[in-house]
């Protein structure tokens, strides 16, 4: 059956959308940007469901390119396996809660949306490192509109350097994707920016290192990793309600899965030499995190850190080369999206009845709005990871991969758990019990609830059958492996050499000759 | 005039078209000046010319690499396809220029005498481009300079624009002196004004005492240009002219200038070039950052749109680092095509805002939402950023040029330059959306509303359809 149709009606769609918005504003057509906003999100989903009846899917490597043009080499080329299925099928879920959840009623806030939700897709999908890099980039203007026409006065600042921060790395990557495409022409006679093309250039470890760190530093800014956090917590806590369950939620997997779809298969050698000091670059991460999340004054922020702290369990999985620590680490992407999509509803619930959200002024909301509260405390659980939820078993295999490579490694990341519960359940001590709340707090309506229900059913399911999740990621991750395993095998040492969870009947030899 | 004299005629009958409409203007305009028929002369003049210019220009190409006319004019002219290719753009920004003066309101008076100075300088401009011969080429620069001269000091009411002028005259006057130096060193050295010969003369001779002339020249030509250490004649002169004078000065003078850049640096200069190329490279590293650190500061529009347009010029002259490589021509050209665009809705928008401040730009959004929508779609091309792919592409080309020849701490430099223009770029669409006490909604004449939806509307096109604009570079270079 041709699916080229469908896949590419999953980038076209938003863009038509988002397009139809902008064309019926100016010519001043009536629309009901909502009602357009949240029909196509239900397309989209129904799509992607229809795509699972590809029966290999997992392990599908389907792809199918179209030249755009010749002149600078670069294909609409996309790639549907496992994982890109997974994060697609997450994200579509997510921008439908959104359009539920947002009450904006100018079509320029939904326009935006369909065009950051066609550049997520197209990200996910991409196989061409300038088609992937054009979707990157598609994103950034359409949040930075949404950041600053519809938030508060005191955020402005902090919208530019947002953008301008993250788009210093992305133009480090431009960088970095033209060099590896004109070393591809230099060694073999045509322009391509493909990423099978793009593979199978050599580059001495030098080169390779210094632009593997241009991709890195370009994703380490998008997912914040340590040292590049800073237009975090300023950005997330005034970003207006729907806008930063769209960043914490759904950007940063940007960031994350470029990693793995594009800085390790493209440099192997290079990558294996970075490895260690990402990992404590996320290790530092963690526990920076979790100890300024505890000291922050405003539930927002609260989650803003605890952001940063759960992204770095992911980057500390796809760190830690083996096949327990990469599907931990892309396990760590979805339970993210789904906690933190979460934590930032319930923030908005909050910061929309009150004004404001001051830790201190508000206590006892248990008394006053139950249903609140206990969606505050489950959620807050899920972010503990606790087992029976979805950050469980990816953070167990995060953990379990960082304390076979390095004892201290572990030992760091393990109190980072310790920390998360540490300030979690004090932001719920301090906020939900203690002396009743005196104003008024309107509990949540039917709306608000079944989103938060529909969420939560979720993370309790993935976390009780999480091979959902692993079955549809494994085969990408034994392909990623495999890459490694053929290239300087002395980097790292596992423990026991035979590691490798296949499936059967697929030998490594099976898997490596798959393209 | 016998046969043999038009047919060489005819390779660049667009630039005798455009002296003779300047002269039939000057004859008109001392019998009666009535504005309609004047517009119509002009604009007429000036759309024939791009016309039969597009038709040398497609007759050229169907003939493939051998232009149908190369060689013309007893080896003084050149009419090929990248000839042909450069005069058209100059001829269609010329067109441009034209149709925004024409329905201008500040010339009311003297609209004739000024539209006249803008015929000659178009045709100074035009044969500058075509010239392969020095004394052509420096007589052309100079008719197109001391016409844009004259042209900026032509609202004599603004003490802004005689000040600019003079400014213009001084920077410009050192510039051609320069120029004018080094020019003659080579036809010295050579005994002939022919840029080939020139060559040929250099190539076989001792070069030390022509490397200094080169230097000369190389600066004079920085000097036309607007690059770093010459460039601060710019900002002062693009905000003291007239808007529609303007409009000529960024779009066609510049067009002019990069192409007599091109041909003599890929004529002459090509023999010095691995000393020539840290000349470049200085020059281009530091306009892109100075021009864009200096933008940051400023408050009138058509300032910055001046500092920023002398940064795109630094861009587009990485061309000039390795002109025998089509990946730099390639840059090159495609740069030019997509800045001359740009830089036409921006200073055509500043004119219809009506004001230079920065301030005017406040709540565009309820004011016109049209302005709103084309003024965004220019700084998201000039940004480079999605949904507006083609100013991406340009600057994905610049990069490509500089990176393939190993230039990696240049496209590191430039790339800070895209993230500081980014900058001054977003707060410009940022206060186009901010709330604003004034509500008065913004008139915009037919005419502009037009020709603004067909420059937008070009810059839009060649995102989504970017590939015959792509083919056809490609096929020039």
């Amino acid at each position: 059956m041709r699916y080229e149709l469908i896949i590419i009606s999953l980038v076209l769609l938003p863009l038509l959308s988002a397009v139809t918005l902008l064309t019926g504003n100016m010519l001043k057509i009536k629309l009901n940007p909502r009602l357009l906003f949240q029909t196509t999100a239900w397309l989209l989903l129904i799509t992607i469901f229809f795509l699972s009846i590809i029966e290999t899917l997992p392990a599908y490597q389907f792809a199918f390119r179209y030249l755009w043009f010749k002149s600078l080499g670069v294909h609409f080329a996309f790639l549907l396996d496992g994982l890109s299925y997974l994060l697609l099928l997450v994200s579509a879920l997510i921008f439908l809660l959104l359009g539920v959840f947002s009450k904006e009623e100018e079509s320029s806030y939904y326009s935006s949306l369909l065009l950051v939700q066609t550049g997520l897709f197209g990200v996910l999908l991409a196989d061409d490192a300038l088609f992937f890099y054009f979707s990157y980039e598609l994103m950034l203007f359409p949040v930075f509109y949404i950041l600053y026409v519809f938030g508060n006065n005191e955020s402005k600042e902090s919208v530019y350097k947002f953008f301008l921060y993250t788009l210093f790395g992305s133009l480090l990557m431009l960088a970095a994707i033209i060099y590896c495409g004109v070393s591809y022409q230099a060694q073999f006679g045509k322009l391509s920016f493909l990423l099978s093309d793009l593979a199978k250039t050599d580059f001495n470890l030098t080169t390779a290192k210094y632009l593997l760190s241009g991709f890195l530093v370009a994703f380490a800014v998008k997912s914040p990793i340590f040292p590049f956090h800073s237009w975090l917590p300023k950005t997330y806590s005034s970003a207006p309600a729907g806008a930063s369950v769209l960043l914490a939620a759904l950007l940063f997997q940007t960031g994350v899965y470029g990693i793995f779809r594009f800085a390790m298969p493209l440099f192997p050698e290079a990558y294996q030499v970075c490895a260690p000091y990402l990992a404590i670059l996320a290790v530092i991460g963690i526990v920076y995190g979790a100890l300024l999340a505890w000291r922050q004054t405003t539930v927002k922020r609260v989650f803003a850190y605890s952001s940063v702290s759960h992204v770095a369990y992911s980057i500390l999985g796809l760190s830690i080369i083996g096949v327990i620590g990469i599907t931990g680490g892309l396990f760590q992407i979805v339970s993210h999206i789904f906690i933190a999509c979460g934590l930032f509803m319930l923030a908005g619930f909050l910061y929309k009845r009150l004004s404001h959200d001051n830790i201190q002024d508000i206590s006892g909301l248990a008394s006053v709005a139950p249903k609140f509260s206990f969606f505050m405390l489950a959620y807050s659980l899920a972010a503990i990871s606790v087992p029976l939820t979805i950050n469980f078993p990816g953070e167990f295999m995060v953990l379990q991969a960082a304390y076979e490579y390095n004892q201290w490694l572990g030992i760091f990341a393990l109190l980072g758990v310790v920390l998360g519960a540490v300030y979690m359940l004090g932001l719920c001590k301090k906020i939900l019990f203690g002396k009743a709340f005196n104003q008024e707090f309107r509990d949540l309506n039917k709306e608000e609830n079944s989103l938060l229900l529909a969420l939560f059913a979720l993370v309790l399911t993935c976390g009780i059958f999480p091979k959902i999740i692993t079955s549809l990621v494994i085969p990408a991750v034994n392909n990623q492996v495999a890459i490694f395993s053929e290239n300087a095998p002395e980097a790292i040492q596992y423990k026991d050499q035979n590691e490798y969870y296949l499936p059967e009947g697929i030998t490594l030899t099976k898997l490596m000759n798959n393209e | 005039m016998n046969n043999e004299f038009l047919i060489n005629l005819l390779p660049i009958f667009p630039g005798v078209l455009l002296l003779i409409t300047g002269l039939i203007l000057m004859l008109r305009s001392s019998f009666s000046e009535d504005t309609n028929v004047v517009n119509l002369y002009a604009t007429g003049g000036a759309l024939l010319a791009c016309l039969l210019e597009f038709a040398i220009l497609i007759s050229n190409c169907s003939a493939c690499s051998q232009g149908a006319f190369s060689g013309g004019a007893y080896g003084i002219l050149a009419s090929d396809a990248l000839t042909s290719f450069f005069r058209f753009l100059f001829l269609l920004a010329f067109l441009f220029s034209i149709v925004n003066l024409c329905f201008d309101k500040l010339f009311q008076d003297k609209k004739s005498s000024v539209l006249i100075i803008l015929f000659f300088a178009s045709v100074g401009g035009y044969f500058l481009i075509s010239a392969r011969e020095v004394i052509t080429w420096y007589l052309s620069l100079e008719l197109m300079s001391l016409s844009s001269y004259v042209l900026v000091a032509a609202h004599l009411s603004d003490k802004k624009s005689s000040e600019a002028a003079i400014k213009y005259f001084v920077a410009g006057a050192l510039g051609s002196a320069l120029i004018l130096f080094g020019l003659v060193c080579f036809y010295g050295f050579s005994g002939s004004g022919n840029f080939t010969e020139i060559y040929q003369a250099i190539s076989v001779a001792d070069t030390k005492f022509i490397a200094l002339s080169s230097i000369f020249l190389l600066s004079g030509l920085t000097f036309k240009l607007g690059l770093f250490p010459f460039h601060y004649w710019v900002a002062d002169v693009y905000q003291g002219a007239a808007r529609s004078i303007t409009v000529f000065l960024s779009s066609a003078v510049k067009v002019a200038i990069v192409a007599a850049t091109f041909f003599i640096c890929r004529d002459i200069l090509v023999f010095f070039q691995e000393h020539l190329v840290k000349f470049w490279w200085v020059v281009l590293a530091l306009s892109s950052l100075l021009a864009n650190i200096m933008a940051l500061r400023q408050k009138s529009l058509s300032r910055l749109v001046a500092y920023s347009s002398i940064a795109n010029t630094a861009y587009l002259s990485v061309g000039f680092l390795h002109l025998e490589k089509a990946d730099f021509k390639l840059a090159l050209l495609n740069y030019l095509v997509i800045y001359i665009l740009m830089t036409l809705i921006s200073f055509i928008s500043i004119s219809v805002l009506q004001s230079d401040d920065k301030k005017s730009l406040l709540g565009l959004s309820k004011r016109s939402p049209f302005l709103t929508a084309v003024i965004l779609i220019n700084l998201l091309a000039l940004a480079g950023l999605p949904p507006l792919l083609v100013g991406l592409f340009a600057k994905i080309y610049v990069l490509k040029a500089a990176l393939s020849a190993k230039y990696v701490g240049l496209s590191i430099i430039f790339i800070i330059g895209f993230v500081i223009g980014c900058y001054y770029y977003l707060k410009l669409i940022a206060a186009m959306f901010t709330e604003s006490e004034n509500s008065a909604s913004l008139i915009i004449p037919v005419i502009t509303k037009i020709i603004l939806f067909i420059l937008a509307g070009t810059l839009v096109y060649y995102t989504f359809f970017p590939v015959r604009l792509y083919d056809f570079l490609g096929k020039l270079v």
